[in-house]
């Protein structure tokens, strides 16, 4: 499945460079956002023949949340890798971390206090999204199906979340959901913070 | 983003009841899991052209693309070093934590 993801991919950034008009990067976002419904309510008709999803998901009860959990420290331990690595400031580091492959509110957020960090929010968190993408089916049948919510971490409630559903199963899918609207807060709340002590 | 995630999980709980509910023919819930894919495909055809035809992503991929790369790389992999460490020690069902067994 990652070679056909790939291909996919590849085939598309070259149509967007080589053939595709300015217009119609617009209109991908409807086209994408139309595709996202369609498959969530696919997600949704694969959970409905599933009757013993809910009562597995409580015998886990707050367990869930160790899935968010570990997706948000580690991309914070990430974080301080990464500026280790690079000797850039640690909380600009950090806000880039955070953004957690929501690429557009992370790099909306830092760019009015670093240009170039905003820039690497924005691309960093692109490949987070593409990177997840590749990895999943590999992810899923060599280290574990949580996992797979972890590597595209923000993104599994909404465009991960079919990629996570195919690989895995319906049980995972409603805690890739749960999971993605957690981190997507998280989002919120961190990438400001960071940029706050940043400045 | 409230109304978005609200749209997400309506949309969802339509299809949880729709198929809940026996609705939906037997034949097409066999044929759910290829409409899936070829979808999902598609969706990823049209995120590569995003990006193809992003001039942002493309005019920083050669100033700044390692290093973001780099974030990408590592962000991701300690997230699932994190997690995988977790489950490790709280969760036993096979059936959620998959993995080779």
């Amino acid at each position: 499945m990652t070679k056909k993801i790939l291909i996919a991919l590849a085939l598309g950034i070259l149509s967007g460079y080589l053939a595709a008009p300015d217009s119609v990067y617009e209109n991908t976002g409807l086209l994408m956002d139309i595709g996202l419904c369609l498959l969530l309510f696919f997600v949704g008709l694969d959970l409905g023949s599933n009757k013993d999803i809910f009562k597995n998901l409580k015998n886990l009860g707050f367990r869930i949340l160790i899935v968010p959990a570990g997706t948000i420290l580690g991309s914070l331990a990430g974080g301080i890798v990464c500026s280790l690595i690079f000797d850039i400031n640690i909380f600009g580091a950090l806000a880039i971390a955070s953004g957690m492959s929501w690429y557009t509110l992370s790099a909306i957020i830092i760019t009015p206090i670093s240009s170039e960090l905003g820039t690497i929010a924005f691309l960093s968190n692109v490949f987070r999204e593409v990177l997840a993408f590749v990895a999943i089916p590999f992810i899923a049948k060599n280290i574990g199906y949580l996992e797979t919510i972890a590597a595209g971490a923000a993104i599994s409630m909404d465009t991960g979340l079919p990629m996570v559903t195919r690989n895995t199963n319906s049980e995972v899918a409603v805690i890739s959901f749960i999971s993605g609207v957690i981190l997507s807060l998280a989002v919120t709340v961190l990438v400001p913070i960071f940029v706050g002590l940043m400045a | 983003m409230a109304l978005r995630v609200l749209m997400y999980f309506g949309i969802l709980a339509i299809g949880w009841y729709i198929s809940s509910k026996g609705i939906i023919h037997e034949n097409l819930m066999k044929k759910i899991s290829s409409i899936q894919t070829i979808i999902l495909y598609g969706l990823i055809f049209i995120m590569g052209v995003r990006i193809g035809t992003d001039e942002h992503i493309l005019a920083s991929i050669g100033q700044i693309g390692i290093m973001a790369g780099v974030f990408a790389l590592v962000t991701a992999f300690m997230s699932i070093l994190f997690v995988y460490a977790a489950k490790k020690k709280t969760i036993t069902d096979t059936n959620i934590t998959g993995g080779k067994k």
